[in-house]
């Protein structure tokens, strides 16, 4: 046991959310710099090798949803499986907790079960001649932390999907619950194994089945070039973790956590300086962020994803897969030390990565302002959450980054929920122009109530959840002694009030006002849209059969309502941690940081700092419940009190030559994906045109047409010996003796004496 | 040996034999005789000059009535080949077999020398000269005035070939003949003394033929004619260990002990006349030394009979059929690739 | 007179002159390139074989040659069964030479290229 840790985790257990930094010789000194590293040796137990059953029993649900789809099996089975798996994951998971989690807490030291070998190739017995990579798994703070709130959450979206995707039995329902266990399964085998080529195996997984998810309705060319353009994004970003894993390996010899923590451990600032092998390394793990998480460039695959169906939009693009980005950053944070990597590249990357996380945050807030599909104002809001966990990672704060991991899980979960009850209500509409007073239709009021609590989560109301975790990052952005980071801050302040403009903004304009339904495309049945990328109705098409006039909303079920009032539910308790911290002692969600790899940055901020000249506690208080009310005023005013107020603002914006481009541009995503289109789009397409001219005339024509040809040109050489001739051939043979002779007689026999 | 007068001399040779295929003038053809001979003759001595001087240590033929033969033998040779009158060209081979069969005798192969002559010119070129005769008649004899077919008198490439037989002989007698030291022209006494242990042990093995060459010789070398007569009935000895015959005197001749009648033991010696003959020792080696080739050579002649019959069968089955056919009666057998393919 | 007796006696060893042995040899390479030149060129086929026979004659003769240098009886031994195989061979070439005339009424050989491509 580490004495170093000691007087750390006991302040920290003193002191919660902030606990002083002590322990850590450095957050005065330079951002980057967290003093030595010392990480505790994982405890090698096979007596949790029970734990193999949360990944066997999604591998078992895929089997049979894979076979029920094969054999075009009809029937609820495959929810059935589905959701069993994930219970018994849930349960395991749980039952982890409660039985290892106080020797977690004690030891400090991380769990590893050792499940089976996988690649195990040696070729010497030195430090880098070996590549060894297990099914076994890896359990700290923050796996624990992944694996409660995934299999939780999995378990209520899947028995969400079940009644969601009613529709579909006859057709593909076992094709989705195949892929939602296909996924959850990836995604506990990301956060669980122990080494980095496990990591891989899971993120490529869950990869693939959102490809899956997203093209699910296959027949749409909206979503297949959704879904294409989804794991095309995605592939970016695995290039730079291959990429780093690469290098991790040349660098370090190992790519197990266990060796390589300790490797990172022994090795000395010093001689780090400048080697660009191992600086390298977090900017390409940040570019694998960038594409699993919808950041930086490679954000624009986020929104078309709502394609798929909304539970995939809820499991995967908002609670866990995009997460996993996170988790990457988290698990990896110790290469973004100055003893991994030298204080200059160190600064270097946690900068960037702060600043990507907050510029994607803004961005995304200010695109979401000038969507009319709600759909995509939900994803383009994630994009921006996503932003500031990543923001939270790079100024200093995995606590606050995990933590609002954590609380946006459940809201954001719960707004997709939501807003997928909704559109199933409204035979597929997700205009919010044409939906308005729904809170007064009976069966919605429930939806539009979890929905308020969400939009007010994502607005960061003051004292719940989501604010207390949000507040934790701005709160190290802004009294960071790092002048950007402090600028940083200032912008995430600026980007908490545009959020709680749209969100209320939507929330507004859906749930008051006069009752208007204007039933989607789904009335009839089919699915007609010719959709471009950035229209306004990039959603999924349920066919629900509403024929008739006069539409009659389809009120959401037993098991919509009770998963929408289980999450409602959960994302209040979320903020627990922050709630019971002074009761108890400590921060619930803090404590698992603090006994992970991410434990060096497990704090936020100065005890006592200031802001803008105030103690900093205060001022950020105001600050935040400022920017909010501005925001939530600024949307009542213009959509709920006076909701024509807001349509003439926006057409009087679109006259006005100098305002138009704000308008336009923040309803077509600022042009991201035109430019993407027209820059490496056309880059693209020209190369592949040349290549498949050098195809079809240079190799088609002429290689492979000469290679034929030669067997021909030989033949005919040879042709004027077939005579027919008996004497003609033994001239021939006659010929060959002859030349045996000469060779005999003149080259190797002369050899001797003559 | 003299590598390039070989050489030399073969291409002189080449040349006159291509010459010779198309028909000359009378002069001419005079001045290519003498042409190819004196190139014979100069292969001769550009190989002959690197053999020691000869050494009448025994007696095999003398050098020049070798040359002679070869050299009857070579024109014979040209001429076969060259010849546009088939008849000829057979007739010219006899003569090199006879050439060849009188080099036999000088080479001391006495059987060979007649076999040959029996064999081949006496059955095998006569076939050749039935069948030559047999299908000359009703080909194309005459056209043009000319006396052989156009086939005969044309050779077809005879540039290439010549060449190619030119490197042929000279290429295999060059690796003949220049090897000094490695041929061994000069019979090592080793294998002169093995050779008459090879000839007293073949005599061994014929003692009806021993007894009566050792009685003569035993006759011949006792000056009493009063015991001629028990000579000429006395029998071998078979000691018991060890061969009837022994060698002496370094193998120019041989022991043997007779016992007659009346017990006396008289020990012969014999000399070189006493070998046996190259007909005995031939007759000897192949039944005691290669009894099966013997067998096999048998076999092949049994399988070669059996060919000549099926082949004569076939022509006289379809001169059957068509004698039947023209008495209009059916036909017997039923090979249809004959019927179809057979010739009018 | 006594050369030509001993030319005729049967002594059973005595070592042969090598300059006849040598010339005899030529005279047997001789032959084979003869036959050769004739079995390439004639365009009959009988006299086609007869110069097959001429090629056998002369690897006869090479076989006693040498068997007289080494003074080894299977020399001979092997011109025995030569000659056998070269009966038979001729006895049955000629049968289907005889076949092959019947079929075209022509001993030139130029009539049966009929693998020609």
């Amino acid at each position: 046991m580490d004495l170093a840790l000691l007087p750390t985790l006991l302040l920290a257990a003193v002191d919660g959310a902030h606990a002083a930094s002590d322990g850590h010789a450095a957050h005065a000194a330079g951002y980057a710099d967290v003093g030595t590293l010392q990480f505790a040796k994982a405890n090698v137990d096979a007596g949790y090798s029970w734990l193999k059953w949360m990944l066997l029993a999604p591998l078992a649900s895929v089997v049979l949803c894979g076979a029920f789809a094969l054999l075009k099996v009809k029937g609820r089975w495959p929810a059935v499986f589905t959701v069993g798996s994930f219970v018994l994951a849930a349960a395991l998971a749980v039952q982890l907790y409660l039985q290892w989690s106080p020797t977690l807490f004690s030891t400090h030291a991380p769990l590893a079960v050792p499940l089976g070998d996988w690649i195990d190739l040696r070729w010497g017995t030195g430090p880098f001649q070996s590549l060894v990579a297990g099914f076994g798994l890896y359990i700290d703070g923050i796996t624990m932390l992944w694996m409660l709130f995934v299999t939780v959450l999995a378990t209520l979206i899947a028995l969400y999907a079940s009644e969601y995707m009613e529709s579909d039995v006859k057709a593909g329902y076992a094709r989705f619950f195949f892929a939602v266990s296909l996924f959850v399964a990836s995604m506990l085998i990301l956060v669980m194994s122990d080494n980095l080529i496990g990591l891989y195996l899971g993120w490529e997984g869950v990869g693939l089945c959102s490809y899956m998810l997203i093209g699910y309705y296959a027949t749409q060319p909206g979503a297949v070039a959704a879904n294409k353009k989804a794991f095309v994004m995605n592939r970016i970003g695995d290039l730079g973790l291959a990429l780093a894993v690469f290098l991790i390996w040349t660098n370090y010899g190992t790519v197990e956590y266990d060796g390589l923590f300790q490797a990172i451990a022994a090795s000395d600032a010093g001689t780090v300086q400048g080697s660009w092998g191992k600086a390298a390394i977090p900017f390409l793990l940040l570019l694998a962020v960038c594409g699993k998480s919808a950041q930086g460039p490679l954000f624009t695959w986020l929104p078309d994803a709502m394609w798929g169906p909304t539970p995939v939009s809820a499991l995967i693009h908002a609670a866990t897969m995009v997460t996993a980005g996170i988790y990457l950053l988290a698990r990896m944070a110790p290469f973004y030390t100055a003893q991994a990597i030298g204080a200059e590249w160190a600064e270097t990357a946690l900068l960037t990565v702060g600043w990507i996380g907050c510029a994607t945050a803004f961005i995304g807030a200010t695109i979401a302002c000038g969507q009319f599909d709600y759909k995509r104002v939900f994803a383009y809001s994630t994009i921006s959450s996503l932003g500031y966990m990543v923001m939270g990672l790079g100024v200093g704060t995995a606590f606050g980054g995990v933590y609002y991991v954590f609380t946006h899980a459940w809201f954001k979960a719960l707004l997709f929920l939501t807003a997928g009850a909704v559109m199933h209500g409204m035979a597929g509409q997700v205009d919010f122009r044409k939906l308005g007073g729904l809170l007064k239709v009976p069966g919605f009021r429930l939806t539009m109530l979890c929905m308020l609590l969400g939009c007010a989560y994502l607005a960061t109301m003051p004292f719940s959840a989501a604010a207390l975790s949000k507040d934790i990052i701005l709160y190290q952005a802004l009294t960071s002694p790092v002048e950007q980071v402090r600028w940083m801050g200032w912008l995430g302040l600026a980007t908490a009030g545009i959020t709680a403009y749209y969100a209320f903004r939507v929330w507004f304009r859906l749930a008051l006002g006069p009752v208007r339904m204007e039933p989607g495309p789904d009335q009839h049945g089919h699915d007609d849209h010719g959709h471009d990328a950035h229209g306004h109705h990039a959603h999924a098409h349920d066919s629900h059969g509403h024929a008739g006039h006069g539409f009659h909303p389809h009120a959401p079920g037993v098991r919509i309502s009770l998963v929408l009032a289980v999450i409602a539910v959960g994302s209040v308790l979320a903020g627990l941690p922050s709630y019971l911290e002074g009761k108890l002692g400590f921060n619930w969600v803090q404590r698992f940081v603090s006994n992970s790899s991410a434990w060096i940055r497990d704090t936020a901020g100065p005890e006592h700092a200031e802001i803008l000249g105030r103690d900093a506690h205060g001022a950020l208080f105001v600050l935040a419940t400022g920017v909010v009310v501005v925001g939530v005023a600024l949307a009542f005013v213009l959509h709920a009190a006076n909701p024509a107020l807001g349509d003439r603002l926006r057409t009087r914006m679109l006259a006005t030559p100098g305002l138009k481009w704000l308008a336009t541009g923040s309803e077509h995503g600022w042009w991201v994906d035109q430019i993407y289109a027209g820059t490496i789009g056309m880059a693209s397409w020209i190369v592949a045109q040349l290549l498949y001219v050098t195809d079809r005339v240079v190799m088609d024509g002429i290689v492979v047409t000469a290679v034929g040809r030669v067997p021909g040109f030989v033949a005919r050489i040879f042709q004027p010996l077939y005579t027919g001739s008996v004497q003609g051939y033994a001239l021939t043979m006659a010929g060959g003796i002859g030349l045996i002779l000469v060779w005999v007689v003149w080259i190797w026999l002369s050899g001797g004496a003559s | 040996m003299n590598a390039n007068l070989f050489y030399a001399a073969a291409a002189l040779g080449a040349v006159v034999l291509y010459l010779m295929m198309e028909r000359r003038p009378a002069p001419f053809r005079a001045a290519l005789s003498v042409a190819g001979l004196s190139a014979v003759g100069l292969m001769m001595t550009a190989v002959a000059r690197s053999a020691p001087s000869p050494d009448a240590a025994g007696h095999p033929g003398p050098f020049w009535v070798h040359v002679l033969l070869a050299l009857v033998a070579v024109a014979s040779a040209a001429r076969m080949v060259t010849h546009p009158r088939p008849v000829y060209a057979a007739l010219y081979f006899v003569l090199v077999i006879l050439a060849v069969s009188v080099t036999f005798l000088l080479l001391q192969a006495e059987f060979m020398a007649f076999a040959l002559l029996i064999v081949y010119a006496g059955a095998i070129l006569i076939t050749y000269l039935f069948v030559l005769m047999l299908a000359q008649q009703s080909g194309d004899q005459a056209n043009r005035g000319e006396e052989s077919a156009w086939y005969d008198r044309t050779p077809r490439e005879p540039l290439v070939a010549l060449a190619l037989s030119f490197v042929v002989l000279a290429t295999t007698g060059d690796a003949l003949f220049r090897r000094e030291g490695t041929m061994p022209w000069d019979a090592s006494p080793a294998m002169v003394s093995r050779a008459s242990a090879r000839a007293w042990d073949r005599l061994d093995d014929m003692p009806a033929k021993l007894e009566t060459v050792a009685r003569d010789a035993a006759v011949r070398a006792e000056p009493d004619s009063s015991k001629h007569a028990a000579l000429r009935s006395a029998s071998l000895v078979t000691p018991e260990t060890g061969p009837r015959l022994r060698p002496a005197m370094n193998g120019a001749a041989a022991m043997v002990t007779l016992r007659t009648m009346d017990g006396q033991d008289v020990t012969v010696t014999l000399d070189g006349d006493a070998a046996p003959t190259n007909s005995e020792a031939l007759g000897h080696a192949l039944v005691a030394e290669f009894p099966v080739s013997l067998e096999l050579a048998g076999v092949i002649l049994l399988m070669a009979l059996f060919g000549a019959v099926v082949l004569a069968r076939r022509q006289m089955e379809l001169a059957e059929d068509e004698r039947r056919a023209a008495a209009g009666l059916p036909r017997i057998g039923n090979d249809d690739a004959l019927r179809r393919g057979g010739a009018a | 007179m006594n050369t030509a007796l001993a030319l005729l006696a049967d002594a059973p060893v005595s070592p042969a002159m090598p300059a006849s042995i040598q010339v005899t040899l030529v005279l047997a390479l001789l032959l084979f390139a003869i036959g050769l030149v004739g079995f390439l060129t004639r365009r009959n086929m009988i006299l086609m074989f007869l110069c097959t026979e001429l090629m056998f004659q002369a690897a006869a003769l090479a076989f006693v040659a040498f068997g007289r240098m080494w003074m080894d009886l299977s020399g001979q031994l092997f011109v025995i069964f030569i000659l056998t195989v070269a009966a038979a061979e001729a006895a049955l070439a000629l049968g289907l030479v005889v076949l092959l005339y019947r079929r075209k009424e022509t001993l030139s050989n130029d009539a049966w290229a009929e693998l020609k491509e």
